[in-house]
Formats: C-alpha cells, structure tokens, sequence
C-alpha cells in the first residue's frame, strides 16, 4: 500500500513510493505492454528493485522525486511518475510516468503529470520540465500535448525496441509556459 | 606529454589520457573561455581531475583522449565519446580546443578520428553532438563534418547570466559510410 499522498489532484494524488509497492512497480517494469515504451530492455528482479528503491527512491540527493499515481476513491496504486535526471543551473528535468495496462486510463496519467510537473515548477524552482516519447506512442504523446509540453526534436533512431530502430521525440514546458494545475 | 597515439589522422591523432595530462586538462576545464562552450559551471580540483580520469579509465560508457597535431608532442584539446549505450549503440561526443589554438581544424580532425573510432571500432549506429546556439564556431563544424540537426533544445543551458538553446546534431552509421 503506498505512503501519504504528497500532492493531490481531483482524480488522483501522488503518494510516496514504500518499499510494499516494489512488487506493483516490478511488474510493471518487465510488463511488455510497458517497457517497450519506456525502452527498458533488463529484467527487473527483487534485489534489482530493492537496489533501485535504495538508490534512487529513499536517497535524499536532492534531486529526482518518485511518486505512486492512486485514484482519490482507491487505496491501491495504478502508475508510477517519475521526475529524474534535474540538472542545475539549467534547472530542469525530466518526466517519465507508466499506468498498470489493467487500469490504463489517460485521464489518470494527463492528472498524474500535471501534478508532477506542478511540483517540478512550483515547488522545486525548475525552469524546465523535458519528456520524451517513441515517436509512435500516440497516447503518450496525446497526455503530453493536454498538459501543454511542445516538441523540440525528433531524435532519429534513438532507441533499439523489439527488433527496431525507432525515433524518439523530445517535448518540453517552460515555467512561463506553464499554467498551474 | 601525452601517451602513444591510439587513433592517428593527418592533423592529428588520439592519445589516451595519462595521469600527467591531469594538469593540463585541469588547467583548461577551469578556463572561462574554453568551460563557457561546455557549459560547466562547476570548478574542478586535482581530486576531481583524478575522479574524472578513474571514470573514462573504468567505465564502458565514456572515453576521453587527448587531442595531438601531428606536428607536435603536446596536446591541445580533448575529446569524450560519453553516454554509451551499447544496447541502442548511441553515445554523444564533446571536444574542447585550448583557446591559443582555436580555428586550426584540431576540432574537426579529432571529431573525425572519434567517428571513425565509434562506428568502425564500437559498432554505434548514432553519434550525437549538442552546442549551444550562438556558439557558431562549433556548429560550423559539426555541419563541416556532415552532422544533421534534429532540433532545438529551448533554454536547456544557462551560461552567463541567461538561458541558452541548444542545438542537437546526430550521425548515423550509414550517414558515415557516404563521406
């Protein structure tokens, strides 16, 4: 079950990722339906998962920040959102989100990015909130243009997937850009 | 002086980083005018130098070599392939020429040796190259070398005071095999 909800919308907040949630996120991570998208190629098992959680989840540095996405009328998590690589003095970062394909709902993930990009620009003082997508995930692309990101680049045969070469497209928010949600 | 060359061209040739070049690159990763082009932001001690050094020497997925003219014994520049992915075969390249030098093609030629060293020796299939905007000198010669621009990053840098876009410039194997 996750932790708190640390930022909330009307459909669903985000929680803090507990160490009880590494199961959902495992199998999401070597979900097929998943991490083609987000061009996973490794298996995940329970030590890599602990190792990550360690690592990167629990490790103040500063830097990222991981949320479970749960829909306000629920306990239970259905995603995962993830503001990861923050550069300073550039100050900006980058999203990524997954939802469970059982609950895939656009409407979860849209929400669940406009609260993360919410907190990257209004609580972390990011100047810039970066995401990319394979050029051929519509819907991911669809959540994205709702939110109010731009492309910036199409990334040519970025990325090797199930026996592919295929593009990547690079989309970006400015702070001034953004609306507040 | 720098070690025995491992990628030769006419104008100049590759040599791997020995832990007396630290000094060197040390003096001119600190250099404004050489770190404004890189756009780093952080000063970087004798520690870190050797850091640096014990990370391209160990990790898979960078690698740095001190740029020498042929003409000569010093070098006077460097050039990191870092960001290898062996997975989807990408990795990005970054050069720096000491100020005194600039404008001799020592950019071009070690960009050209790295190349040859990426698609022919490490089987990538894309090698990226990002400059800032303004920065006409770099992006003359990435254009120079047949780099093909994939867009504009907005604000992604911040050097002096403001934001800066950046331009991303990519290669791919069989772009390569056309020169």
């Amino acid at each position: 079950m996750p932790g708190p909800a640390f930022r909330r919308g009307e459909s669903v907040a985000l929680h803090t990722v507990e160490e009880e949630d590494l199961e959902f996120l495992r199998r999401l991570r070597n979900d097929p339906e998943i991490r083609f998208g987000m061009t996973f190629s490794r298996p995940e098992n329970e030590r890599t998962m602990t190792e990550w959680f360690e690592k990167h989840i629990s490790e103040t540095d500063g830097k990222g920040a991981q949320f479970l996405v749960v829909p306000v009328d629920r306990e239970s998590p259905v995603g995962f959102v993830s503001l990861f690589d923050v550069r300073r003095p550039a100050s900006h970062g980058e999203v990524a989100y997954y939802v469970d394909p059982e609950a895939q709902n656009e409407d979860y993930t849209t929400e669940a990015t406009e609260l993360l990009v919410g907190h990257a620009i209004e609580e972390r003082r990011l100047h810039k909130v970066v995401a990319r997508t394979t050029a051929g995930n519509e819907a991911s692309r669809a959540v994205l243009r709702k939110v109010g990101f731009t492309k910036e680049e199409t990334q040519r045969e970025e990325k090797f997937v199930d026996g592919e070469f295929v593009d990547v497209v690079r989309h970006s928010i400015l702070e001034d850009e953004w609306g507040g949600r | 002086m720098p070690g025995s060359a491992f990628l030769r061209g006419d104008e100049a040739s590759l040599h791997p980083v020995e832990e007396e070049d630290l000094d060197f690159l040390r003096r001119y990763r600190n250099d404004p005018d050489v770190r404004m082009g890189l756009t780093v932001a952080h000063p970087q001690n004798a520690y870190e130098a050797e850091q640096t050094y014990e990370r391209h020497t160990k990790d898979d997925s960078s690698i740095s070599f001190l740029i020498v003219p042929a003409d000569a014994d010093d070098p006077v520049g460097e050039i990191v392939l870092f960001d290898i992915d062996e997975t989807h075969g990408t990795g990005e390249l970054s050069a720096w020429i000491t100020p005194e030098v600039q404008g001799n093609g020592y950019a071009t030629a070690g960009t050209q040796l790295i190349l040859r060293y990426a698609f022919a020796e490490r089987r990538l299939r894309k090698v990226i190259a990002r400059s800032l905007v303004d920065n006409a000198a770099s992006r003359a010669t990435l254009n120079q070398l047949g780099m093909t621009e994939e867009g504009i990053q907005r604000h992604e840098k911040y050097v002096g005071g403001d934001y800066h876009d950046v331009v991303r410039y990519s290669m791919l194997r069989r772009e390569w095999g056309e020169r």
